[in-house]
């Protein structure tokens, strides 16, 4: 190697910060100050923590005493949960009730969804109002609409357990049974339309007319249009939805921490429910840790998976493809 | 070929039109009621005597309006120190919400601001950061920065302030403010809740920049040529045009806030310091109140008014501030 080579990407760095004039290195520092807030908060907010985890993630901790490094010991313990599950580590217990939720939550909420804004896409007199009515119930606190539907819910003098009694179906204590609790949370959670819906509507309303009215010369019915226009224009707004969806299901902790608490017997133990358990009430930071780690690798294989996938079933407009 | 036999069967086109909206009319008002009946169910509930509550079939109008209701619910639990425990929470929200719009605000236009107009070597590198910052689960970091929080001394500054402000606050909202001792670290503090609200947060400086990106660059060349500084011109050209974005980012902090229970869940332990939501779910679990369905309604509807009456208000910029940001409802 010719010493010019070694030498040339240095002074081609200088050269480029020489070309950079006395405004320009202002305007450079102006950056950094104006986005200081958030750098600054990224370090000790998000980097610093994350680093952090990781390392607790190696350690048995109490907060309390001094945190002893035991390497891959929590990791492992999570491992042979897999095979063994165990209550007191309750690791494949809380996948296995996330991968549930999940699995039956995000492609009911999309299609529920996706109804809600087709029905608002028809051009009817009053649209704004049942606008309005859809989302209203996004916006009422998890708090407030947990007290409801608890009350909604019970089995004594309850609405549904009045419905029930009057068509003489049997009537249960849905969220207190381990067979029924998760479902019941499933249902009770596609109850207000979401952003989902909004990027839905928009979605359809960026379908040009002209596909319709094309396909309709060609003598396409109403279930043809849907499945050959509608549903591969929106492909791009069904996959960020799906993304978006399946990340934050995965991540559900607000309806098991206000409506079950994780019971009964650990029916809907989500796993980030598992993680404040660990946490805040037992004080393992250690394995909790390593339990936070383990999403975020889930998360991320779950993502890439979707992401490999998108390729044959999105379609965006004007995009090459082949080779 | 067939749609003309069709349009024939179905007796024209005009009554098939009119039929077809009147199915998406009986639609809508279905799916409507799904989503408004529950609510409406609660207000019921929380103006009932507790008997009317358990009657069968259901009854939707009370037949004499028990306000009183609200007049237990919002009276009867009590704070430590005595007084009534809700307006302090409600209180303890109002204040929360304030400190943390100033600083989201604050922050978050400086940052996008510079993401917009300022160049930089390394920028889209920082920019590539932002992005994936907001992909990251926050359970991540939830445990160590509990930890950190634990660590860092109080400011005595702040508590000196506040010490001296209760006397105030108590004179003007009539709230009773018991005198502290010096906290040791920001466990059981606001500080864990408001600080972080000052570094920006990646999904509204997002929204924000793509929102001064639409500024023309003749405005703030205009003003260069005037002499302007940079700092000026993010004030006096980028803080007044980005007033509806500005409304869109305050409408969904403060509903974000009203709704919070979380982190004040991790952070808090004195049931005084609650905000509202985690205020009324601590009010739920005690034994004198979780069976007391109609008080538990009164406490869910006065939870679910103010949000309700500002998205109703604010459609427009909600609506828009949320298909922006893609936060989640």
């Amino acid at each position: 190697m010719s010493e010019e080579a070694v030498i040339a990407p240095v002074t081609r760095r200088r050269e480029a910060k020489h070309r950079l004039g006395r405004m320009q290195l202002r305007e450079e520092r102006e950056f950094y100050l104006f986005v200081a807030p958030w750098l600054i908060g990224f370090v000790i907010w998000t980097a610093g923590p994350m680093l952090y985890s990781l390392y607790i993630s190696f350690t048995t901790w109490d907060v309390f005493t001094k945190p002893i490094w035991v390497g891959l010991q929590n990791y492992a313990t999570l491992w042979h949960d897999l095979f063994e599950p165990s209550q007191l580590v309750l690791f494949s217990q809380s996948l296995k009730v996330t991968t549930i939720y999940t699995v039956l939550m995000v492609p009911l909420r999309m299609i529920v969804n996706l109804v809600g804004a087709m029905l608002l896409n028809q051009k009817i007199i009053g649209m704004p109002f049942f606008r309005a009515v859809f989302y209203s119930p996004t916006v009422i606190p998890a708090v407030a609409s947990a007290l409801v539907w608890t009350w909604i819910m019970q089995s004594n003098g309850g609405l549904v357990s009045l419905a029930l009694n009057k068509l003489g179906l049997p009537n249960q204590t849905w969220l207190f049974r381990s067979k029924t609790a998760l479902v019941t949370l499933v249902v009770l959670g596609l109850w207000g339309f979401g952003s989902q819906m909004l990027f839905f509507l928009a979605g359809l309303q960026s379908i040009p007319e002209h596909l319709y009215e094309a396909a309709k010369i060609d003598g396409a019915g109403q279930w043809q249009q849907f499945r050959y226009i509608t549903l591969p224009m929106l492909s791009p707004v069904i996959f960020y939805n799906l993304v978006m969806s399946m990340m934050g299901t995965f991540q559900a902790f607000d309806s098991a921490f206000l409506y079950t608490g994780g019971g009964p017997n650990y029916a809907t133990h989500f796993y980030v429910l598992n993680i404040y358990t660990f946490g805040w009430r037992y004080f393992r930071f250690g394995i909790a840790s390593a339990m936070a780690w383990v999403l975020l690798i889930i998360i991320l294989v779950m993502t890439m998976l979707v992401l490999r996938s998108s390729s044959a079933w999105v379609y965006y407009e004007g995009e090459v493809k082949g080779r | 070929m067939s749609t003309t036999t069709k349009a024939a069967w179905w007796g024209g086109i005009k009554s098939r039109t009119l039929l077809h909206k009147t199915l998406m009319y009986v639609l809508c008002i279905l799916v409507g009621s799904f989503q408004i009946l529950p609510l409406i169910w609660m207000l019921s509930g929380s103006l009932k005597t507790i008997h009317e509550l358990f009657v069968d079939p259901p009854m939707w109008i009370p037949k004499s309006w028990q306000w009183g209701n609200y007049d237990m619910m919002w009276n009867s639990l009590r704070l430590e120190e005595g007084g009534p425990a809700m307006p302090r929470y409600l209180f303890n929200t109002v204040y929360l919400t304030v400190i943390v719009l100033v600083g989201v605000l604050l922050s978050n236009t400086l940052v996008g601001f510079g993401f917009a107009r300022l160049r930089a070597r390394g920028k889209n590198v920082v920019f590539l950061v932002l992005l994936i910052t907001m992909m990251l689960p926050s359970q991540m970091t939830w445990l160590s920065v509990y930890i950190i929080m634990s660590r860092l001394p109080y400011p005595p500054l702040f508590y000196r302030i506040s010490e001296a402000a209760k006397p105030i606050l108590q004179a003007v909202t009539g709230i009773q403010f018991s005198i502290e001792n010096m906290p040791n670290n920001w466990i059981d503090t606001y500080l864990p809740l408001t600080v972080p609200a000052f570094f920006a947060g990646a999904g509204t400086v997002f929204l924000l920049r793509q929102f001064f990106l639409t500024v023309p660059i003749e405005l703030d060349e205009a003003a260069r040529i005037d002499g302007a500084s940079t700092f000026r011109i993010y004030r006096s050209i980028f803080l007044p045009q980005a007033k509806p974005v500005l409304a869109s980012v305050t409408i969904l902090t403060f509903i974000g806030h009203w709704k919070e229970f979380f982190g004040p869940l991790l952070y808090l332990n004195t049931s005084d310091k609650f905000p509202i939501a985690l205020g009324v779910q601590y009010f739920r679990g005690f034994a004198d109140y979780n069976t007391q369905w109609h008080l538990l309604m009164a406490a869910g509807t006065v939870l679910s008014i103010p949000p309700f009456v500002i998205f109703l208000l604010f459609q427009r910029y909600f609506v828009q501030g949320m298909a922006l940001t893609g936060i989640k409802g």
